[in-house]
């Protein structure tokens, strides 16, 4: 070896320059498919959390329906039979329409009860039908 | 050259190596990119290119009340790739089998059939002659695409290799996770959207249905398509070996935009109890048909429309086409004395006459523009002068026919067209008819006797049912309305549809005499239907008897008994109408008064309940009672 020698100086700083040179190409592509990788990992990752999204959105559609189905009246109404529960509609002659607001009809009704001694028999105008 | 501490002919070596790895590589790329480049390319393109369709969901139909009457599940198309299976993956076959209700010869033959014949001419282009062969992976190859497009390209014996043979059609999502558990290498599925009706035969004639090519056949699925269907969506990008999207190389992406949802304006409740009410009808009177719709009176939007027969959505394809008819809008009837409203509203409007104008109705004939004209008989004697209120209420047919003749047949005939008989209502599906209504040019002689009577006029059930809507809306005919509004995928109104008023039939004063006329029809020992009377509620209404036209001639055992009536009557909230075609009462005819009216109670009692309408003056009559506890 000659080093004090200038040209075996060039050859030397070629030979560096080269591996440094392959050393940062090699980097640079390792960072690259490094970063592809991770781009793909972040992709699929994102495929799945969207299959996922999409799975439940099905799940929520076919419960809803199913909700639907089960409160559908006629299925009711086969339940209230199955069970004998014994459930009916009111017919208008059960049901007592009332002209005043409920809401101060009875809070007016609780109020004599708190300040009387005995319960206040209350009478409201209320319509009866037979 | 050098004196560097490499000898030259190192470095020879070296430089000649790389020069010839690289002349190497130039050869190679030469080969890959330009003599081997289309064959690579198809190859390339047909084993990893794929365009994915993203199916759009198709838009729910819902209720006023936002309950579902059609939506869209999912369910997986089953197929398999008979060149991926495996041997060691036989012994599972039969429990695949198994779970999807397939015959197991039937599936062994599926799957160890691995090729099929030669293409018909214009599908069997080769890849590479057709450019670029993407696979194109809709969601549902096994429905929306021939099951050969996947197929390899053929050998030299014209055979092909079969890359997707289908299995099952619809499997659910619980049955195919167990599939998948079994790990059958080349089974696989496709997930597509199909309709599912939650009611069953509830509103099966409004709701309509989408058959099994996907293509909405009737109902608002087929007059709201447009709203309904969506826009699919797509992606292009690449798979691996084991035919997994590979996320990274996605290159375009057009998202699917789902369909919107349709509110309707019926009510899931009120139809329930229309169609109940209708089985009542068929198996008290077995008729031949019946038709019930029920209205709002003040906007027109219909809350229930039934039809006896009637079948399920979700075994369409076992209905006969006959029951799938919605025949209150595709055939017509005489709408009997259901008509004569028609006559007294058009007198009283012109001014011709009050309510309490009096009419001889005990007449066999009369003189009219210089004819004896005959007509049709009352069922009942009269011992005095009829005033029109009477006409209504008994439903006198030779009051009917003077009051008629009061207006003259231009005039009959403008009021019968201005309250919509002759004319579609304008329902906007389901094949409605207009309806029959002559002009007068081309009335017969008794003609005059018996249109106003209502004979010799044909009318849909829904004409009838508007017609009375008129009375009921204050003198107004109203568009018959099913849709309510439209939402898009998020929920927000897209449009939302109002009342609409055709014209003005008579005015607002007509109506409320006509109205006050009509309750007289439901008051005991007065009118002809005392059974629909609701106590404690105004009903107006009026009942129709038509003989039916058997062979050419009025039948004297076949009748269309119909109610149509409205409430309460001075503030009306609720038009309801029931015909009943050809109903069986024993011993009689089938008079609406019989087969119809005591429907429209039953039916309006419920209403009265779920909707809570209350009568208008009902403190009138009450008498008072004590309220302990919010009980009575």
């Amino acid at each position: 070896m000659h080093k004090s020698d200038n040209r075996a100086f060039v050859n030397q700083f070629l030979i560096y320059s080269l591996v440094g040179m392959l050393c940062f190409g090699g980097t640079v592509g390792m960072g690259t498919v490094w970063l592809r990788h991770q781009i793909s990992e972040s992709a699929n990752a994102a495929r799945l959390v969207e299959n996922r999204i999409r799975e439940i959105e099905r799940h929520v559609t076919e419960y809803r329906a199913e909700i639907e189905r089960l409160q559908n009246p006629a299925e009711l109404e086969r339940l209230n039979r199955e069970w004998r529960l014994g459930l009916q509609q009111a017919t208008p002659a059960q049901v007592v329409h009332i002209d005043t607001d409920p809401v101060q009809t009875l809070a007016a009704k609780r109020n004599r009860e708190l300040f009387t001694d005995s319960p206040a028999a209350v009478t409201l105008n209320v319509a009866f039908r037979n | 050259m050098s004196k560097g501490f490499a000898s030259n002919f190192r470095l020879y070596l070296i430089a000649f190596l790389i020069l010839g790895g690289l002349t190497g590589i130039g050869v190679r790329l030469v080969f890959l990119h330009v003599i081997d480049r289309a064959d690579l390319l198809a190859h390339v393109e047909k084993t990893r290119r794929q365009i994915i369709v993203d199916n759009a969901r198709r838009g729910d139909i819902l209720d006023a009340n936002g309950h579902l009457l059609a939506t869209s599940r999912t369910l997986i198309v089953l197929g398999v790739d008979p060149q991926s299976l495996r041997p060691e993956d036989e012994a599972k076959w039969p429990r695949l089998a198994e779970l999807i209700g397939m015959p197991w010869p039937e599936l062994h033959r599926v799957m160890t059939t691995k090729t099929r014949g030669p293409a018909p001419a214009a599908a069997a282009v080769p890849p590479a002659a057709a450019g670029l062969a993407f696979n194109v992976m809709p969601g549902n190859p096994g429905e929306t695409t021939d099951e050969t497009a996947l197929d390899d390209a053929p050998d030299t014996t014209g055979q092909r290799p079969i890359r997707w043979a289908r299995l099952s059609e619809g499997v659910e999502e619980s049955v195919y996770d167990q599939i998948q558990a079994l790990g059958i290498r080349g089974v696989y599925g496709n997930r597509t959207y199909r309709r599912t009706y939650p009611h069953n035969a509830l509103a099966a004639h409004l709701v309509g249905y989408v058959n099994k090519a996907g293509e909405p056949a009737s109902g608002v699925e087929a007059y709201a398509d447009f709203y309904l269907r969506g826009q699919n969506g797509w992606r292009e990008g690449e798979r691996d070996g084991r035919r997994r999207e590979l996320a990274q190389f996605r290159t375009r992406e057009v998202r699917p935009v789902d369909g919107y949802h349709v509110f309707l304006t019926i009510d899931t409740v009120v139809q329930h109890l229309v169609e109940a009410e209708l089985q009542h009808i068929a198996r008290q009177f077995r008729p031949a048909k019946a038709t019930i719709i029920v209205s709002d009176a003040r906007s027109g939007f219909i809350l229930g429309l039934g039809n006896y027969p009637s079948f399920n959505l979700n075994e369409f394809n076992t209905a006969p086409l006959d029951v799938q008819r919605n025949t209150a809008i595709t055939d017509q009837l005489d709408p009997g004395s259901t008509f004569k409203i028609v006559p007294a509203a058009g007198a009283l409007n012109d001014g011709l006459v009050t309510p309490s104008t009096r009419f001889d109705c005990m007449l066999a004939t009369i003189e009219y523009k210089g004819r004896t004209r005959r007509f049709i008989p009352d069922d009942h004697r009269y011992d005095h002068l009829l005033p029109v209120s009477e006409i209504i209420s008994r439903s006198s047919n030779i009051g009917a026919a003077q009051l008629g003749m009061k207006l003259g047949e231009q005039r009959l005939y403008q009021y019968a067209r201005a309250f919509g008989f002759g004319e579609r209502a304008g329902f906007p599906f389901g094949g409605e008819i207009p309806g029959m209504l002559n002009a007068p040019e081309q009335w017969t002689v008794p003609d005059i006797t018996r249109i106003p009577a209502g004979y010799s006029v044909s009318a849909t059930p829904l004409q009838i049912h508007y017609a009375m809507g008129t009375i009921a809306s204050g003198g107004e005919l109203l568009r018959p309305q099913i849709i309510r509004e439209i939402r898009d995928a998020s929920n927000e109104p897209v449009y939302r549809f109002d009342r609409q008023v055709k014209r003005r039939v008579v005015s607002e004063q007509t109506a409320r005499s006509v109205a006050r006329m009509l309750q007289g029809v439901v008051r005991r020992g007065e009118g002809t239907a005392p059974d629909a009377a609701i106590p404690g509620y105004e009903v107006a209404g009026k009942t129709g008897t038509a003989q039916k036209l058997v062979n050419g001639a009025y039948s004297k055992t076949n009748h269309i008994g119909s109610f149509s009536g409205f409430f309460p009557a001075s503030r009306p909230e609720l038009v309801i109408t029931v015909i009943v075609d050809d109903g069986r009462v024993p011993g009689k005819p089938a008079y609406g008064s019989i087969v119809a009216a005591p429907s429209f109670k039953r039916l309006a009692e419920q209403l009265i309940q779920h909707l809570d309408i209350k009568p208008v003056d009902y403190t009138a009559g009450a008498r008072l009672v004590a309220m302990e506890g919010g009980r009575r």
